[in-house]
């Protein structure tokens, strides 16, 4: 990294995706930041980015999101590798809590959405495989449900009962053993 | 603006949630919590119901934390997280899960069974717990057992145990509410309370001098083995004198000590034996400030016989050979048998069966002994009666935890059967 000469930089720049989002807004992203996301990734092993990549389930209001995500978390990627290359003396490691601390608030920032957007960000980080945001709305929910009823978290996410007697009934003898 | 509809008055449909997702978030969860995701909607609790990384129908070893969080816990003064062991993957693998319990803040678990756990306070109030929907119901006062007494001059901070197990034969989830048998530390007293009920009731005394060692409901009679082998039974609604059954056969003339546990079979027409046999070791263990020893006594298993018997019939005890598909738990918690083996696993056959829980198994948990912690070595122990051979899960705890809240390990078998019951948890 540290010996990139004018020729690399020149290949890194010219390492950019282009997104597309749903409702058909291109968004050029770099390398870097489109691989946090497994499903790009592999399209761009498979050589089929050309063009730029259609993602039909995430509009442009989300894949905007996403991509504020994924270029964060890029950096902080790219500057973990830098840094676990170097000596790690302290003020290292006072950059590195720095900035760890730094990527926490984000994060936290960042799930401040309303939960339509929450719902829509979790679609989109499972569809794009994207590990880090999916933990990070997955760990959002269960932190919404933790100590609730049934009844109160049905309340919570606007979820109409319909388990019926006979759905229930339906569901024991599929799984019989979770009801033992 | 949590909760707010997005600004275009969009909803999402999270009952449509991908069944992945939703069981990534239920990672996230304890079991409770996690099991109450599948009393939301259908879709959810087909998700929940095949989740793999939850132990839901498999018999799993309920304990305190052995985790280096425990210790986390202890400071922050959470002492209500707890930890169940489903030792029956195969490859020896070991699934933990977190089992969070608010009603369990300064009390202790002596007996339980199903959904339903007894506990104790610190001085002996006793109140079973539904750890799914948060219900507690008291259980009538200690000192409604002729001839208990409390002490009323210790410091809150000192456990006064008197009971030193409670059966809990009936759930109150059940059609006439309750049925518990008390087990007393001190004394040569077994006590029945059951739903409504005010007051524990006293069972006649067989003559002689005795030492209850388990109880169970069988067929409608209370059924109590003492410390010599003998069974009683009793019946339930009448002041009877008790029915001798009598004792096994002895297979040794003098080498072991035995210890006894009653069940039934797994059809429920026979009452079962179960004979633990064994010796006094000497141990000298590390205390937990980490520079003294303790040294004492303690009760090394050797093996296990089985016996069965009708309680109506005059055939006496039989030994039981093979358990065949099912596997015998046995501990504070009321008896149970249950198939086990990985329902999620490929291999059926058993060329390799490294799982520490199997089929054909006596599996046993400590004696609810909760203060005496510190002389266990094991969570528990596996009798196989295919092969004869002894294994035992041994205990790891963190040095500090056991002052956080420590816990008698017993069975404990998650199920989704309370999952859409309400109330305050």
């Amino acid at each position: 990294m540290a010996s990139a000469g004018s020729g690399d930089e020149k290949a890194a720049a010219a390492a950019m995706i282009t997104l597309i989002s749903s409702d058909n807004e291109k968004f050029e992203v770099t390398e870097a930041t489109a691989t946090l996301s497994q499903t790009i990734r592999h399209m761009i092993e498979d050589g089929c980015t050309d063009g730029g990549v259609p993602l039909p389930n995430v509009t442009s209001k989300i894949l905007a999101r996403v991509i504020e995500y994924c270029k964060k978390h890029a950096t902080a990627a790219a500057g973990e590798e830098g840094s676990s290359s170097s000596f790690s003396d302290a003020a290292f490691l006072e950059v590195d809590r720095a900035f760890l601390e730094e990527l926490e608030e984000f994060d936290d920032a960042f799930l401040e959405v309303d939960r339509a957007t929450l719902f829509d960000l979790i679609l989109a980080a499972n569809y794009l495989d994207i590990k880090g945001l999916l933990n990070l709305t997955c760990q959002k929910v269960a932190d919404s449900v933790k100590g609730k009823t049934p009844e109160q978290i049905r309340e919570m996410y606007n979820i109409v009962n319909d388990l019926t007697p006979e759905e229930e009934a339906e569901i024991r003898r599929e799984t019989q053993w979770a009801f033992e | 603006m949590a909760g707010a509809p997005s600004s275009n008055g969009e909803r999402r449909p999270w009952a449509d949630l991908p069944a992945d997702v939703l069981n990534a978030v239920a990672d996230r969860l304890d079991l409770f919590a996690a099991t109450r995701l599948a009393g939301v909607c259908t879709s959810w609790a087909r998700a929940i119901a095949a989740d793999n990384s939850l132990p839901l129908g498999t018999p799993c070893v309920l304990k305190s934390r052995e985790d280096g969080r425990s210790d986390l816990a202890m400071r922050h003064g959470d002492c209500a997280t707890f930890q169940l062991l489903d030792l029956t993957r195969s490859g020896g693998e070991e699934l933990s899960v977190p089992a969070l319990i608010p009603a369990m803040r300064h009390r202790r678990w002596i007996g339980g069974k199903d959904g339903w756990l007894a506990t104790v306070d610190s001085r002996s109030n006793a109140r079973l717990v539904n750890p799914y929907t948060g219900e507690q119901i008291d259980l009538p006062a200690v000192t409604t057992i002729p001839g208990v007494t409390r002490s009323t001059r210790l410091s809150p901070h000192v456990w006064e145990q008197i009971f030193r197990r409670i059966v809990v034969c009936t759930t109150p989830s059940g059609a006439g509410g309750y049925l518990a048998i008390a087990m007393l530390e001190k004394t040569d007293i077994l006590a029945l309370a059951r739903g409504g009920g005010a007051r524990w009731t006293a069972l006649k005394k067989p003559g002689g001098d005795i030492c209850y060692m388990d109880a169970v409901v069988h067929r409608g009679k209370v059924v109590a083995v003492t410390s010599s082998g003998d069974s009683y039974a009793w019946g339930i609604l009448a002041d009877q004198s008790p029915e001798l059954l009598g004792r096994p056969p002895r297979h040794d003339r003098h080498r072991y000590e035995h210890r006894w546990n009653l069940a039934e079979s797994a059809d429920g027409r026979h009452l079962l034996l179960v004979c633990t046999y064994g010796n006094q070791v000497e141990y000298k263990r590390l205390c937990c400030n980490l520079n003294t020893y303790t040294h004492g006594q303690r009760f090394q298993a050797h093996g296990v016989r089985l016996f069965q018997r009708d309680v109506g019939g005059d055939g006496g005890w039989t030994p039981v050979i093979s358990l065949g598909d099912y596997s015998l738990f046995v501990g504070a918690s009321y008896p149970f048998m249950a198939r086990v083996g990985d329902r999620h696993g490929s291999s059926s056959d058993c060329s390799e069966c490294t799982e520490q829980v199997r089929a054909n198994c006596v599996c046993v948990t400590p004696e609810s002994s909760a203060f005496q912690g510190n002389d266990l070595e094991y969570d528990m122990e596996v009798f196989d009666l295919g092969d004869d051979s002894y294994r035992y899960h041994p205990r790891k705890l963190f040095p500090f935890s056991r002052y956080c809240n420590y816990q008698t390990p017993m069975w404990f078998r998650p199920t989704l059967k309370y999952c859409q019951l309400g109330g305050t948890i």
